[in-house]
């Protein structure tokens, strides 16, 4: 044996916190198609665009020696969520609204995979089509515990710790808001929300507009991790969508043992099996998990009570 | 007062509602009976704007029109409609749902001013206050029937919708929940009652119409109606 208990702790930590990326993007999925019962099929690309953005943000105040200080980290990461939020309206305009009335499921998959396509185009114009390091306000030296028994990265810890942040805030809201709790109501039914006085296409271009600014501000998070390119959305987004599955599109915090369950089985095979194999575990489970529990490993069964 | 003149409703080529007209004069409680399919919740969707007439007109108060606008805009005008098969918001607690209910009047009372809108659907319900924390789903089919009503009322209306408030339910709480209705009449609440149970709608309202195939085919008192032949045959069935 070739590894040590805390490489494979190493193992984990990576495993949670890229788990925790899958789950951030995964949570803005349900949290559309909860209102809707569709969703931003671009949701990848969103997170791309939030990671440009704090690429170029960081790069024009700090310059690219230097890791940024967190006040301009926290003026990209509120940009891209600004960004994401406004492009999400247009996305809903253009999109979403017109399927919903139409009743046509292709017509919004199309549409939104159509609108991340040129959404990488046009981030291919600005940027071309290099990967470009981002630095993170922790900078990238590995933190050393127990004497240097163990390393983390810091990057990976705030990932960690601001995905979970950014959902149970959402969570939180959901709960003791009255926009929140409106926004459960059009989930659970839209007509007797819509009698309640609830304008429901509001909170539905409501939902959108959350969902896209935590893809891009899950782009801030994972940019100085992986390197920042036109297409580094594309398969995250895809994972993205298959952890949402995985967990239940309508099962909330879920996605965080959908995100965890991929995360960890990605980084495991990839050290133990190969890493050419690293995706293949976490679509096994999905197939699964289609095939015997439709509804996600904490999704809700459609039973209704009379 | 809530008014309705001449409403036409399709279904596609199916002719659902046909012409009707009706009035609901402030502080009564006007009913609507007939059997299954004859339009009645068809009705109360189009009222509240869930559905579009091909025809007619529902004016509200003196002069407000309510045809063509969206749901929410009618209860925001003070239509709450209290919906066939109750339809809480399952996954929320009581006092959530009720608080979903003051959607439209929270911005302009108040929050102190709601928690006594609340106070005071439990004090109509005393049920509701035990499961103020309970999730919505859990509770019986009579207790989700109160909340239903309570719900609409924190919208403070000047007139209630009620579909079938009787559906599904046990005839002991079928009592308690005329019960109900017969105390909100007397707190002056204005409501317009859709039932299939014509004896009991019959004997809490003060008129009553009685729905056939989309048309209106008899009105009257509520005393007249029920001793009328032609109803009492049709509905009552002797009882």
């Amino acid at each position: 044996m070739n590894f040590t208990f805390a490489e494979l702790v190493q193992l984990i930590f990576s495993g949670v916190a890229l788990g925790m990326i899958y789950a951030l993007l995964a949570f803005g999925y349900n949290i559309t198609f909860s209102t809707s019962r569709t969703l931003n099929f671009s949701q990848g690309d969103f997170l791309m665009l939030g990671a440009f953005i704090s690429y170029t943000i960081i790069l024009h105040i700090t310059g690219k020696r230097l890791p940024p200080s967190w006040l301009v980290w926290a003026l990209a990461l509120v940009a891209a969520a600004t960004l994401g939020g406004l492009l999400a309206i247009i996305l809903q305009q253009v999109a979403i609204k017109p399927a919903l009335k139409t009743g046509s499921d292709v017509s919004w998959i199309l549409a939104t995979i159509s609108l991340g396509i040129i959404a990488k185009n046009v981030a291919e114009r600005i940027w071309g089509t290099d990967d470009y390091p981002v630095r993170s306000p922790l900078g990238s030296d590995l933190w050393s515990l127990f004497g240097g028994k163990l390393n983390i990265d810091p990057r990976e810890l705030m990932i960690i710790v601001a995905a979970a942040l950014i959902m149970v805030g959402f969570e939180f809201f959901r709960r003791k808001s009255l926009l929140g709790k409106a926004v459960t109501a059009v989930a659970a039914d839209k007509d007797a929300a819509a009698l309640m006085g609830i304008n429901v296409p509001v909170v539905i271009a409501f939902s959108f507009i959350v969902s896209c600014a935590i893809a891009a501000m899950g782009g801030v998070l994972v940019g100085p991790l992986t390197f920042v390119s036109a297409s580094m959305g594309a398969l995250l987004g895809v994972k993205a969508y298959a952890v949402s599955v995985i967990g239940g599109l309508q099962s909330g915090l879920g996605v965080i043992a959908g995100g965890l369950i991929l995360g960890l089985s990605e980084q495991l095979t990839a050290r133990f099996v190969s890493t050419g194999y690293k995706d293949t575990p976490g679509f096994i489970i999905l197939i699964l998990i289609l095939l015997l529990k439709p509804d996600g490993l904490f999704g809700k069964a459609a039973v209704k009570k009379v | 007062m809530l008014e309705i003149q001449n409403l036409h409703v399709s279904y596609g080529l199916v002719r659902a509602l046909q012409g009707v007209s009706l009035k609901v004069p402030d502080g009564k409680l006007i009913c609507v009976i007939g059997s299954n399919g004859a339009g009645k919740t068809t009705l109360l969707r189009t009222i509240s704007g869930l559905l579009k007439p091909t025809e007619g007109r529902i004016t509200l108060g003196q002069d407000e029109q309510l045809v063509g606008r969206k749901p929410h805009l009618v209860t925001r005008a003070g239509v709450a409609h209290c919906p066939e098969g109750r339809r809480v918001f399952p996954d929320q607690s009581v006092t959530d749902n009720l608080i979903l209910g003051a959607y439209t009047q929270l911005k302009k009372i108040g929050q102190a001013e709601m928690l006594k809108d609340i106070e005071n659907v439990f004090e109509i319900f005393p049920r509701l206050r035990e499961r103020r924390e309970q999730l919505a789903g859990t509770l019986s089919g009579g207790e989700q029937q109160m909340l239903a009503i309570g719900r609409a009322l924190m919208s403070r209306p000047r007139v209630l919708l009620l579909d079938e408030p009787s559906m599904g339910l046990a005839p002991i709480i079928i009592d308690e929940v005329f019960k109900r209705l017969a105390e909100l009449k007397a707190r002056g609440i204005t409501m317009l009652l859709v039932e299939q149970l014509a004896f009991r709608a019959l004997e809490v309202a003060d008129y009553g119409y009685v729905i056939e195939n989309g048309r209106i085919e008899i009105e009257g008192a509520a005393e007249s109606l029920k001793n009328d032949p032609r109803v009492k045959e049709a509905y009552l069935g002797g009882g």
